[in-house]
């Protein structure tokens, strides 16, 4: 009677046991990095398409040039066209390859968000000024500058 | 008298002989066999890629665009957001399993210095349904934890389920001129990460 006692005493202690421990499953995956992400360059293009020439000018001439904007780079854009700066002269901006209609009011910013591969023409019109001297020159200085927006 | 005394006698001693001596007795004893029965299967859990390209890292334009993102050719600006995803699958067999699971850090990015500052704050990880979830099968608000109870992965068949993990990438810019022009051409990568389940 002693021996049997004592086995079944000892069963139910291995299975009521230490509660504090105990295995569990754990599995993983690796999310991965991916292809590298590049990013990309924003520049202002302003060529002369029709230049401007302001040599030799005579009183109250005018002459007229076309500049093409346009963003080098990545991502869409706008632009502003500040004031100029024009010794012994004045100057009115346009859009478009024509100087007609209504000059722009300098500064002037487009807001509408161009596309990436976007050109803006800007016609130029200079004119000398009445009391031009000679041999005075005249200069233009025109600044344009652009922001870049998301590519989306 | 006599007569009776000697069976009263009698009796007796046979009842000392089955008092006896303390050293032996005879008892009854039987056995049965205990049959082997059928066999105890353990279950499984585990986590893998999912078969074919949407278990490969992808890249794409976050907002709809009319193209599509080229890892080769595409180009991010100041403004933009693009996001990786990537679909694991989840096998589990258990009639009492209970598990989560989750990421076992936030992806970052990493590479030029500073374009990395450009993108850190704007970067985000979360975890999500991709196609169809049993009931028990759950991912919190916050897209970091994936819950399956009790009796969700019992039955005959094992539970199998998706789970699409999205990293977005933000470029934000705060303003005019805020974005250096040592940001351009530049490259960046978003560092890797584990999806751990875990029995619970």
């Amino acid at each position: 009677m002693r021996a049997r006692l004592i086995a079944v005493v000892a069963v139910g202690l291995l299975f009521v046991g230490s509660s504090a421990a105990y295995g569990a499953w754990s599995r993983g995956a690796v999310v991965a990095a991916g292809s590298p992400v590049l990013s990309g360059s924003f520049d202002l293009s302003a060529p002369w398409t029709q230049p401007l020439s302001l040599t030799g000018m005579y009183p109250a001439q005018k002459r007229t040039g076309v500049v093409q904007l346009s963003r080098t780079g990545n991502g869409r854009w706008v632009y502003t066209v500040g004031a100029p700066t024009v010794v012994g002269g004045t100057a009115k901006v346009f859009l478009g390859t024509g100087c007609t209609g209504t000059a722009l009011v300098l500064p002037f910013s487009q807001t509408t968000v161009q596309a990436g591969a976007a050109t803006v023409d800007l016609c130029v019109e200079v004119t000398a000024s009445a009391t031009l001297a000679p041999g005075q020159t005249v200069s233009l200085t025109l600044p344009v500058t652009a922001e870049n927006r998301s590519t989306n | 008298m006599r007569k009776t005394t000697k069976g009263a006698i009698a009796v007796g001693a046979g009842v000392a002989l089955l008092l006896g001596g303390a050293g032996t007795m005879a008892a009854w004893r039987v056995s049965a066999g205990v049959g082997q029965g059928t066999s105890v299967t353990s279950g499984k859990l585990d986590v893998v890629a999912k078969t074919g390209a949407t278990g490969l890292p992808v890249w794409s334009w976050t907002n709809a665009s009319p193209t599509t993102f080229d890892v080769v050719n595409s180009r991010i600006v100041p403004g933009d957001s693009v996001t990786r995803t990537q679909v694991f699958t989840v096998t589990a067999r258990g009639d009492h399993l209970t598990f989560t699971g989750a990421l076992d850090l936030a992806p970052t990015v990493t590479g030029d210095p500073t374009l990395v500052a450009k993108l850190t704050s704007g970067t985000t990880t979360t975890l999500s349904q991709s196609g169809t979830w049993p009931t028990g099968v759950s991912v919190n608000g916050a897209g970091t934890l994936i819950t399956v109870t009790s009796g969700t992965a019992g039955g005959a068949a094992d539970l199998t389920f998706d789970v699409k993990v999205t990293s977005v990438v933000n470029w934000v810019s705060v303003g005019v001129g805020t974005d250096a022009a040592n940001t351009m051409n530049q490259t960046v990568n978003l560092a890797a990460a584990n999806l751990v389940l875990t029995q619970s």
